[in-house]
């Protein structure tokens, strides 16, 4: 008996040690997430300077935004889009995305089902990404220890109540916001 | 017969179109009355957005705003060619000073025509706002992103319709003084 309690904790310890995932989180200085909503018809920028990506390969994605740290590129806009009608960063200063549900499309493609939360309303989104390994092992058989972690998605702004109620027509500022993120990611030890 | 009549009219629509040493054609003199109706929807709007507090209101009123504004260019260049092209029919008034005032008072009213567009153009640029000029024609940016040209080009916009307040007020009032108070027919001259 002791020795069959041994065997599997062995076992298990082996088996967990092989399946053991690879860790890898955003390195900020070279990651950038962006959006671009229609003004009148027209697309105009913005970007979340602060956000981080935490990613077990194959296995969770884990993003965290502030959207404090976003920027339009127009101080009035800027203004505006923190206020209690758009983002109310006051109250909701953070937003999360979590899945651990990646399905990989192929080698390189990937689709992550999770929960969005932001501005407090919490939906289930699909967030597809490619995956490039970026820097060459020093050794043959090493894995690749940075990687870039491209994709976009389109968001609804009215699922997250952003804008307010004069704003829901969406006939100048549209309602479909094209996110896209270009993230580097560096492999981290495993525990 | 009725083809005659049409060669006719078509000529006659011809002749009278330039302008003559006594008389402005009927070209100038649309150029003339429409911009006279879109300054004087151009100017109120201008300051009614500009009051307005952020709203949709707001930012389709500046695209209104905008679109005038480039129309108000586009005839302010079409009319400074036109001058060129036909000719300006000799002043009325004998009295060389308020000749000479009309001439600047005409001068400055094309440099403000030309100036608030272009200011206004700047500042929508410089602001990072991109413009569908009446939702169907997108305006270029002249410059790139830019807080503090944005700053001096809006500056320099509510100078510039101060200006051109204070102008068309003298325009204005000196062609009611010679309608009214002269009774020669330099308003009835620019009239169809």
């Amino acid at each position: 008996m002791k020795y069959l309690i041994l065997t599997i904790y062995l076992l298990s310890a082996f088996f967990s040690q092989m399946s053991a995932a690879t860790n890898w989180q955003s390195e900020p200085a070279e990651s950038e997430l962006v959006y671009a909503v229609n003004f009148e018809q027209l697309p105009i920028n913005g970007q979340f300077k602060e956000f981080s990506v935490d990613y077990i390969a194959g296995q969770q994605l884990r993003v965290v935004v502030n959207i404090a740290s976003v920027d339009m590129g127009n101080s009035d806009i800027n203004q505006a889009i923190r206020d209690v009608d758009w983002f109310d960063i006051k109250h909701h200063s953070q937003a999360v995305f979590f899945s651990d549900n990646i399905n990989a499309i192929n080698e390189t493609d990937f689709i992550a089902e999770g929960q969005l939360q932001l501005k407090g309303i919490s939906k289930p989104v699909s967030v597809p990404f490619s995956w490039q390994p970026t820097a060459q092992p020093e050794n043959p058989g090493e894995p690749a220890d940075s990687a870039s972690m491209t994709g976009k998605l389109i968001l609804n702004r009215s699922d997250f109540a952003i804008g307010s109620a004069e704003w829901a027509s969406g006939d100048q500022i549209g309602i479909d916001v094209d996110v896209r993120f270009a993230v580097k990611m560096l492999k981290h030890a495993t525990e | 017969m009725i083809d005659l009549y049409k060669t006719a009219a078509k000529k006659e629509l011809m002749m009278t179109m330039r302008n003559t040493e006594n008389h402005w054609g009927w070209l100038s003199k649309l150029l003339h009355w429409l911009t006279a109706v879109l300054i004087l929807i151009q100017i109120p709007l201008g300051y009614y957005a500009e009051e307005l507090k952020l709203s949709p209101l707001k930012l389709d009123m500046f695209v209104w705003h905008k679109s005038l504004g480039m129309l108000i260019l586009s005839l302010a260049i079409l009319r400074l060619l036109w001058r060129i092209a036909s000719t300006v029919p000799k002043p009325l008034d004998n009295n060389p000073l308020q000749q000479r005032l009309a001439q600047l008072a005409h001068a400055l009213l094309y440099g403000l025509m030309v100036a608030l567009p272009i200011s206004g153009w700047i500042t929508t640029s410089a602001a990072n706002i991109p413009t569908k000029l009446f939702w169907l024609v997108e305006l270029p940016a002249i410059t790139g992103p830019d807080e503090a040209l944005k700053s001096m080009a809006a500056e320099v916009h509510e100078v510039c319709v101060i200006m051109l307040i204070i102008i068309l007020i003298a325009h204005i009032g000196a062609a009611l003084r010679h309608h009214f108070i002269l009774r020669d027919s330099i308003l009835k001259r620019m009239w169809f």
